[in-house]
């Protein structure tokens, strides 16, 4: 391949000491110097030297964590650019959108890889959560990782939320003065949380620049800094969790030359054998485990061309929304939330109490104990862990939507307060779908824990039927919802 | 195995590669570059000496915006409309064509959008000239650009705007005024109309709902005024589109301007004052009869006429608006009692058919009989 005088400069080149400072080993052509490279590299060092083939199985994981780390990447870089052009005032800012689209280069193709690479990272970290949950991958020792991951989850809604406000256009104003008087439902803290968040009584200045220096500082410093946790704590749990079993033969046999065999007894690095009070080096079988250059660095290039692709096909294809100039005075009717609380929405509009308090609280405490009310050890990588969870996760999942629609046609045709118009607050909070639902769905769980002695069952009927509503209320408040949130057909 | 992902990597390179082709083009390829580039043409063809010929040759496209004074307007129309302020465009196609000289208004302090309305930062036509969704600010059509005038000229009869000027005029004739208030100047029955041109910017609104109040404001009281002249209407429209926010640095850089008091009350006899005022002035005026009906239920009667700002469309002794009968001897009209009253009031239209007077439905019985008694007492 490198011939003639060309060839022989790239040698030169690539041979020089300023070069081999730089990068310590050439063109890695055997495992062995390939496994070097993967521990002396910085980027590549974030990644294993090898993998397991079952981990690395598409229909294991679907590649949604990597998949949402390209989104962070392209939301990181799309969102510098962004800043060149963005001054976080009200009289500006409605008036830098306008200039991303017509005058700055490239500039409403940024704008839209942004916003559909933000709405993709929140649907995306939802999925992953799910495929963690359903595979049971939240068991020890990677419990305190899965609650890393709800506050990633957290982090990437505030992120979302505080980017919302941003462009200053009716959208992003009245959009966030729904979600923030969501958040002012708890008692006694909520109304100063409202206050603190929005540095004033109502959505202006004071907000803009709040949210503006959380959503380019603060969130995403700390996003950064979970990142980093929630990896190092994938590589010190002992990688990504996988099904046990036979490795799919289509993996396992490398391309390149001077292969490596994995020896009799597998050898550890002084690292890998201090963890514990007792070496571990002789009661570990040696795995049938792959060079991660190339099995696992090729999958991930070639995921990010992929990624990369959608994002800007979506951007040059659709714009990203831009409304009329905020207008404190004009609220729209419904003034809607980001689509992601319109089940929150739904639910504060039958009790505020629920649907502000108790749905989110539960839902962020629910999903943190998971590893710790599922303790069992055994049984990880599986997805539904078994046929019986398959199962149960499906019929929770169709269940719940019959249930819900019910409990909303009954709430229309036969409403407390249709009857009982007097009826104090107190009662309307217990009687009503948001509440019923709840219940509804608890009481479910606890059957199928009975009836399986299972906790995990419980868990994933418990799960399964959460998410099911969730998405259900979230598709009503989206397209069903109209003038005074009544009913209406989205055609 | 390695071999095929590389494949696919490869391939997926040069699908990107593609897409990034593509949105360099969109980037590229900007509508106003293709203007500017048929503007060099015609340029080229208008030149007369070499010297002309090499400056159109040197020409570049280049991005232009006035920012308007002490607003945060950025006007962008020029980068298409390029020959605005060259006089040899006149005869030239738009978007080339010059501009007739308006004194006093430079375009580069002015622009043009202060004016002409549209989308001030945008530079593709569509979006430019306003006419998509999400932009409250449309080109205004030719007919009804003078209303932007009254953006500024508050008070003045201004001859450059004889439409606005009929508009103010009619206003206080037709007796709107007794209603609607203006810079705390009218009535505050109807809705204060100060920035009504900032509220509802389309001229067809304007239209429909001076000929059919409810069927653009469901609920409203407002007679319909069907019956006047369409040149009234779109005087009055034009009238009602001026009122809205102009850039007001832009206003008092201009000395004329400056000086002039807001709109001025019209003459005595329609002018009615705010509602707390009008309650003295008016029923203060208003002729005393003395006669059967007790006097404190006359006098409540006279206050509700005052309130319910019957005069601003009826004659009472001289005093009042002429959209309505005169009154001022209505007790002696033949065949109208008590309940005839109570009955017109509660719904005009079906007693005196074609009547555009709107029913006091909000009033109590005992009000209306009152008002009836007072009705019956003018001879």
């Amino acid at each position: 391949m490198r011939n003639g005088w060309t060839g022989g400069i790239l040698d030169r080149m690539t041979a020089s000491q300023p070069w081999k400072s730089v990068f310590r080993h050439g063109y890695p052509a055997t495992e062995l110097d390939r496994m070097a490279t993967m521990f002396t590299n910085f980027f590549l060092h974030l990644l294993p030297a090898k993998v397991h083939p079952n981990s690395l199985r598409l229909t294991y994981t679907w590649a949604l964590g990597m998949v949402t780390f390209y989104l962070t990447a392209i939301l990181f870089v799309t969102g510098f650019l962004l800043m060149f052009f963005y001054i976080p005032a009200t009289d500006w800012a409605y008036h830098n959108m306008k200039d991303l689209q017509f005058a700055v280069s490239f500039g409403l193709l940024l704008r839209n890889m942004h916003r559909w690479a933000a709405h993709g990272m929140v649907a995306l970290v939802f999925l992953h959560m799910c495929r963690v949950f359903y595979t049971a991958s939240y068991r020890p020792p990677r419990e305190f990782n899965w609650v890393l991951g709800v506050l990633l989850w957290l982090l990437t809604l505030g992120l979302s939320f505080t980017g919302y406000l941003l462009p200053w256009d009716q959208l992003a104003f009245w959009a966030i003065t729904v979600g923030t008087s969501i958040a002012s439902y708890p008692p006694w803290v909520g109304e100063t949380l409202r206050v603190l968040m929005l540095g004033g009584q109502q959505v202006g200045q004071g907000a803009l620049l709040r949210f503006y220096v959380l959503h380019v500082a603060i969130l995403p410093a700390v996003l950064g800094v979970l990142v980093a946790i929630h990896f190092w704590r994938v590589r010190k749990d002992g990688g990504l969790s996988r099904p046990e079993g036979a490795s799919p033969a289509a993996v396992s046999s490398p391309g390149a030359e001077g292969r490596f065999v994995p020896g009799p007894q597998k050898t550890y690095a002084l690292m890998e054998v201090v963890q514990g009070t007792t070496p571990m080096a002789t009661t570990q079988a040696p795995e049938e485990e792959v060079p991660a250059w190339p099995q696992l660095l090729f999958r991930l290039l070639v995921l990010f061309q992929l990624v990369l692709g959608v994002i800007v096909l979506l951007a040059i294809f659709f714009d990203a929304p831009l409304e009329e100039l905020a207008n404190p005075t004009h609220p729209p009717n419904p003034a809607k939330a980001p689509w992601y609380f319109l089940g929150l929405q739904e639910l504060v509009s039958y009790s505020a109490l629920v649907g502000g308090v108790v749905v989110p609280g539960l839902l962020v405490v629910g999903l943190m104990s998971i590893p710790y009310v599922d303790r069992a050890v055994k049984g990880e990588g599986i997805w539904f862990t078994s046929a019986q969870g398959k199962r149960i996760a499906l019929w929770s999942f169709l269940g719940t939507i019959p249930f819900t629609l019910g409990l909303l046609y009954l709430n229309t045709r036969f409403g407390l307060r249709r009857f009982f118009p007097d009826a104090t607050q107190g009662v309307v909070d217990l009687l009503n779908p948001a509440t019923l639902l709840l219940v509804g769905i608890a009481a479910f769980s606890i059957i199928v824990g009975r009836c399986t002695h299972s906790r995990r069952m419980a868990a994933i009927a418990l799960f399964s039927s959460y998410v099911s509503g969730y998405l259900l209320l979230m598709v009503i408040g989206t397209f069903f919802r109209g003038p005074n949130w009544d009913w209406v057909w989205p055609w | 195995m390695s071999r095929r992902w590389l494949w696919v990597f490869t391939l997926l390179g040069v699908l990107n590669g593609i897409l990034f082709l593509v949105a360099l083009w969109r980037d590229y390829d900007r509508e106003w570059k293709r203007h500017q580039t048929a503007f060099f043409a015609l340029e080229g063809r208008k030149a007369r000496t070499a010297r002309e010929e090499e400056a159109v040759k040197a020409r570049r496209h280049e991005f232009i915006q006035v920012a308007v004074a002490g607003s945060t307007r950025m006007d962008r129309c020029m980068m298409c409309h390029l020959g605005v302020e060259d006089p040899r465009f006149a005869d030239a196609p738009q978007p080339f064509r010059t501009h007739p000289e308006i004194p006093k208004h430079p375009f580069e302090r002015f622009g043009c959008t202060v004016c002409h309305g549209g989308q001030d930062m945008a530079t593709t036509t569509q979006d430019a000239h306003g006419r998509v969704p999400f932009w409250e600010e449309p080109l205004l059509p030719a007919e009804y650009r003078q209303a932007t005038c009254g953006g500024c000229h508050f008070g003045a009869d201004l001859p450059g705007a004889p439409l606005l000027s009929r508009g103010r005029q009619l206003y206080a004739q037709r007796g709107c005024v007794a209603c609607h208030r203006i810079r705390g100047v009218g009535g505050a029955l109807g809705p204060d109309l100060t920035f009504v041109g900032s509220r509802k910017r389309d001229p067809a609104w304007h239209l429909r709902h001076f000929k059919e109040p409810q069927a653009t404001s469901p609920g409203s009281t407002m007679p319909p005024f069907k019956h006047l002249p369409e040149e009234e209407l779109k005087a009055l429209t034009v009238y009602m589109l001026s009122l809205r926010e102009a850039p007001q640095a832009l206003a008092a850089s201009t000395p004329l301007l400056a000086s002039i008091a807001p709109v001025a009350a019209p003459s005595p006899r329609t002018a009615v004052p705010p509602r707390a005022a009008a309650k003295e002035t008016v029923t203060a005026r208003v002729p005393s009869s003395p006669g059967p009906v007790p006097s404190d239920r006359l006098s409540r009667a006279r206050e509700l006429y005052a309130q319910k700002s019957c005069p601003a469309c009826h004659i009472i002794g001289g005093v009042g608006g002429k959209v309505g009968p005169d009154l001022t001897a209505e007790g002696g009209t033949p065949g109208r009692d008590l309940e005839w009253h109570v009955r017109h009031f509660r719904n005009p239209a079906a007693v005196v058919p074609g009547s555009i007077m709107p029913p006091l439905a909000d009033l109590s019985e005992d009000d209306l009989k009152a008002l009836a008694a007072y009705m019956l007492s003018l001879k």
